[in-house]
């Protein structure tokens, strides 16, 4: 093996040295002669090691201190790209429509109720509402809304010979599109003479305060 | 500076040392030659036989100097010229004569001068008592057995004479055999030539016999293709006869030692001899013989009249340096030449040395382009996180505002969302309107429930009434009633343990028959 070498290292020697016409040239003119080869090389090896000696330590070191930055910018980007002024527009006038929906404040359910109780009387229903306490587990930590029950006790107006049908037009008024209220229960009972009664159970969407 | 410009350079230095230290002239380089042929510097030294001086290079005429030398030792006489381009530009020969390489060694040094040559390149053609040509007839091998044939055959004959320089020349083939001349050079000779002409910094690349410009002249004789002719050329002292085909191939060659000028009358005889022979051996009569002499006018008319009337003798004034002309046109990788192998060798290490720095500076250049690139995309990134460093206060409230741009959009669509999606429909008032629809005649609702069940997720329902029907009719008009909510788009589902009908008791005589029905199920209806 260490022969080998030697032998591959000689014959390297004379192959790179090599003086034409003169095979035995002198060692001082082989030398001159490998310098057209040895410089590259020599200068090959002096940039990589200066590269990875010096400068790429040296970028990698840079690089380190600038990751933070790198990531804040890269969130900025994914922050971009995660929304847009024009979605955060559009939401916002959905939610600002969702929320005329509901009621800003409990108090304000007495002109609704008054509302359906005009609606009902002319509807040819005597209606009464009562708002009924709102249970503190209905307040939903995700999105500032809860629902607060009314209860409405309906009687046919004297008169109304057409006790059954004006109930049917009037419960479908109970849950217009521009408002949240919706119908959670109703029970009618009629007598033997035919009379009936209604009872009806409202809920009606009312925003949390921020 | 191109290298040939440096090794002029540097020759030039070398012989200033030689002159300065006439004992210590040549550097030895103990790693050797390249080849085995080659001889080591200093144990060359010692077998030199005269003090040489380093030639000078003259001045160049170009960048780089490609003139070949050629030298014609033709036993005892010696004759250069250089050529420049396969043109012979200078001439030059040896009023002496020349037989030992010591005898070269001082006349080499005045033929450098006179023929004013500048370049490495040296080939020699050779014709001496010590360089043998032996014919002989070969079975036809594979060209593998073949070599190994001539190996075996070298040794032997190693053995007996010392190493020897060798080549095969193919002859004629004839009755399934090969005829071939081996030239064998003892080594020893070439090894003494070789050094002296290392002194002068010539590389001898061939050294050819003579027969080989003398085919070369022959197949240009103006004689028809294939027609056997015999060709007499002058070699210093002796004769070389050689018999072949133009344009085909060779018979045989013969060495006859007697002077063409002095001895006409012997060398006619042998030239016979030959005619004889090649008509004997090879069934094909020489049509004419070529005199190939300095002054071969007067020998002419005696082999003549040795050969016959019926031959053609012509006379063709030839000089060495004719030789050496036709040589010169030869390519120098033509195979009969005993340096042939020396020449592959060197070729080769050229052309690796060549590669090797053609790879190392193209690499380096590569090296280079790729840093500078690296490098300039390195300013632009570090400019870039400059940039960036000062407008971190910036970025950083983009986060935030960004954040809370998003949060807030998710938020808003979150609760957009639930309030619509969590609106109920309006399932009480239409489960009345569709049951008040589908209820038969005779029937009547008494009660009727809808609530919302949150906790569940669905909508229960329970209403009662009573049918004026008896008690089968009744129950098919109510599994009807049952069976169009079941398939309504309210998605009805009834209590299969509520109790469904039940008789009302009769309060009026003759009144009808009354049943009452109470359903309760839910809706799959959100």
């Amino acid at each position: 093996m260490k022969n080998s070498l030697r032998n591959l290292g000689l014959a390297c020697w004379q192959i790179l040295s090599e003086v034409p016409g003169w095979p035995d040239a002198p060692r001082q003119l082989r030398l001159r002669r490998l310098l057209p080869i040895f410089i590259p090389v020599a200068a090959m090896i002096l940039l990589f090691l200066w590269n990875q000696v010096w400068t790429h330590p040296r970028i990698q070191s840079v690089r380190t201190a600038y990751q933070p930055l790198l990531v804040l910018e890269q969130e900025v980007a994914d922050l971009s790209l995660g929304g847009s002024d024009d979605k955060a527009a559009e939401a916002t006038a959905r939610a600002a429509e969702a929320g005329r929906m509901l009621l800003p404040e409990p108090k304000q359910i007495g002109p609704v109720l008054n509302e359906f109780t005009r609606t009902a009387l002319a509807s040819g229903w005597e209606a009464t509402f009562q708002a009924l306490p709102a249970p503190a587990a209905s307040h939903s930590a995700d999105t500032p809304l809860y629902f607060i029950t009314a209860r409405g006790k309906l009687v046919p107006s004297a008169g109304n010979a057409q006790a059954f049908a004006s109930l049917l037009a009037f419960l479908g008024q109970f849950s217009p599109p521009n408002r949240s209220v919706d119908l959670t229960r109703l029970s009618i009972r009629a007598d033997e003479q035919g009379r009936q009664t209604a009872e009806v159970f409202l809920r009606v969407g009312c925003r949390i305060p921020e | 500076m191109s290298d040939q410009d440096e090794i002029s350079r540097m020759l030039a230095e070398a012989a200033a040392q030689t002159e300065a230290a006439p004992t210590g002239n040549q550097t030895s380089d103990t790693l050797g030659g390249p080849t085995s042929l080659e001889p080591s510097a200093s144990g060359g030294a010692g077998a030199s036989p005269a003090p040489a001086t380093i030639r000078k290079l003259p001045a160049r005429i170009g960048a780089r100097n490609n003139d070949v030398l050629g030298f014609a030792w033709l036993n005892g006489s010696l004759h250069a010229a250089t050529f420049r381009r396969q043109k012979m530009t200078q001439s030059w020969s040896c009023p002496t004569s020349v037989r030992t390489v010591a005898e070269f060694e001082a006349v080499l040094d005045e033929a450098l001068a006179s023929v004013n040559f500048a370049g490495t390149d040296t080939f020699l053609i050779l014709e001496n008592e010590i360089f043998t040509h032996q014919a002989d007839d070969i079975p036809i091998f594979a060209e593998s057995a073949q070599r190994t044939y001539l190996k075996s055959r070298i040794q032997r004959h190693e053995k007996e004479n010392g190493p020897v320089l060798w080549v095969m020349q193919p002859l004629i083939t004839l009755h399934q055999e090969q005829s071939i001349l081996l030239h064998l050079l003892p080594k020893s000779f070439y090894v003494e030539l070789h050094h002296v002409l290392l002194k002068r910094h010539l590389d001898l690349t061939r050294i050819l016999p003579l027969i080989v410009p003398v085919q070369y002249e022959l197949n240009r004789i103006p004689a028809g293709k294939n027609t056997t002719v015999i060709v007499a050329a002058e070699i210093g002292t002796s004769t070389v006869v050689v018999a072949g085909r133009v344009g085909g191939p060779l018979l045989f060659s013969r060495t006859i030692l007697a002077d063409l000028n002095r001895e006409p009358s012997r060398v006619g005889v042998e030239v016979n001899r030959s005619l004889l022979y090649t008509k004997q051996h090879f069934e094909s009569a020489a049509s004419s013989v070529w005199l190939m002499a300095q002054n071969g006018v007067s020998a002419a008319s005696e082999l003549q009249t040795k050969c016959g009337a019926g031959k053609k003798v012509v006379a063709l004034p030839t000089t060495p340096v004719d030789w050496l002309q036709s040589a010169a046109k030869l390519s120098p990788q033509q195979p009969i030449n005993l340096l042939s192998r020396y020449l592959k060798t060197k070729r080769r290490t050229q052309f690796i040395r060549g590669g090797v720095l053609v790879i190392a500076w193209l690499g380096l250049a590569l090296m280079i382009s790729s840093y500078f690139q690296a490098a300039s995309d390195w300013r632009k990134e570090h400019a870039q996180l400059t940039n960036l460093h000062d407008h971190e206060p910036a970025l950083r409230a983009d986060r935030e505002r960004l954040e809370r741009r998003n949060n807030a959009t998710e938020r808003d669509l979150a609760f957009a969302n639930r309030v619509s999606t969590d609106r109920l429909p309006p399932v009480p008032a239409s489960l009345l309107g569709y049951v008040a629809k589908l209820l038969p005649d005779g029937a009547r609702l008494v009660e009727f429930n809808v609530r919302w069940d949150a906790e569940a997720g669905s909508w229960s329902f329970q209403f009662n009434g009573s049918i004026e029907a008896d008690d089968e009719t009744a129950r098919t008009l109510i599994a009807s009633m049952q069976d169009e909510l079941a398939k309504s788009p309210l998605r009805v589902r009834f209590n299969e343990n509520a109790h469904v009908l039940m008789t009302a008791p009769l309060v009026t005589p003759g009144a009808p028959e009354v049943q009452r029905f109470n359903l309760e199920g839910v809706l799959f209806e959100k």
